[in-house]
């Protein structure tokens, strides 16, 4: 289980990190691309102020994008501190999201969190859960297909949690292989992780949705 | 084939069309695509002899989209950039027959020499 946990932080710091490159990569260009603009100065007449202006816009969006990034990498990190804590499925939806965002780019799939009003909240690891959470987006990330939408919202139903729902592309008109998802491998663990959390996975086909709820007794 | 025209290709629009024109600036025409299968369909109408590529994209890999390339335009010189979790597919494809492989962020005068060197050695 450990293991499973740190490999779950290894993975999410990575494309976390690999994002923030990509941002200081865009700065870095912007700046440079400013110094040799004004460069040209020296040189010929100066140049219009307006793509100055523009790339210097691009680098503060750049930042911002930054500073989100790297704010949302550092609550993850201290996620490990309690082994079990309150926490609040609407923050906890949100979160997982945002850390998924990177995997789900590279599978061109779109992913949203969406709340719920009134908040929710359980007691439980929340490192685990959160793992246990991004499991279930990365399985139905994988049978969605590409332009899919996969979304996750805490439930109204008082024995469930979370619902994630995989949406396919309208033009697609055949189903996934819910026998296929049901018999993996991923899914054996999430249902091992799940019964660790005392809670329950379960899979349905129409529409395409992984539930984790309370297990019951 | 164009020997003076460089094809960028990237995932990230803003790096792309910032390095894009940063090039320029250095004399250079720049074509940019934003996915490896752009980035096909832009070879095939306009084949160049230079490609900056990406390794880690969305859909069809970096590594993916130069096995396509070496194959049909046995000519092109390919630079791969690569993050620092990358370097060992930056190895790879320099066994796959790539020209070089510089890591991301870049340094303009490291790329633009990179590139000099893919236009000027004879194939």
């Amino acid at each position: 289980m450990e293991t499973q946990k740190a490999l779950f932080m290894g993975r999410i710091t990575a494309g976390v990190t690999h994002e923030i490159k990509n941002v200081l990569a865009i700065i870095k260009e912007s700046a440079g691309l400013i110094e040799d603009l004004t460069a040209l100065w020296k040189k010929d007449p100066p140049p219009k102020t307006d793509k100055i202006i523009k790339t210097l816009t691009k680098i503060t969006d750049q930042v911002n994008r930054g500073v989100e990034l790297s704010t949302g990498l550092n609550e993850f990190a201290h996620t490990p501190d309690q082994s079990v804590a309150v926490v609040a499925l609407n923050t906890a939806v949100e979160r997982v999201v945002s850390l998924s965002q990177r995997f789900a780019r590279l599978k061109r799939v779109q992913l949203e969190a969406l709340r719920r009003d009134g908040e929710r909240t359980i007691s439980t690891d929340p490192l685990s859960f959160l793992m246990l959470m991004f499991k279930a987006i990365e399985l139905l990330m994988n049978v969605v297909g590409e332009n899919g939408l996969i979304s996750v919202e805490p439930s109204l139903a008082e024995r469930d949690l979370v619902m994630i729902s995989a949406h396919p592309p309208e033009m697609v008109t055949t189903t996934p292989d819910v026998g296929f998802v049901m018999h993996s491998k991923d899914f054996q663990q999430m249902q091992d992780l799940s019964a660790r959390l005392n809670m329950t996975v379960t899979l349905e086909s129409c529409p395409l949705r992984i539930t984790i709820g309370k297990r019951i007794g | 084939m164009d020997n003076w025209t460089v094809l960028l290709v990237d995932d990230e629009k803003e790096f792309a069309s910032t390095l894009a024109e940063r090039l320029n600036l250095r004399g250079l025409r720049v074509q940019t695509a934003y996915s490896g299968e752009e980035a096909i369909e832009t070879m095939a109408r306009n084949p160049v002899q230079v490609v900056v590529l990406d390794l880690m994209m969305p859909g069809m890999s970096g590594l993916a989209v130069l096995e396509t390339l070496r194959k049909n335009y046995p000519d092109s010189r390919i630079i791969l950039l690569t993050g620092m979790g990358s370097v060992s597919d930056g190895v790879k494809g320099m066994k796959m027959g790539a020209f070089d492989y510089l890591m991301k962020p870049v340094e303009i005068d490291s790329l633009m020499q990179t590139i000099r060197e893919a236009m000027g050695k004879p194939s």
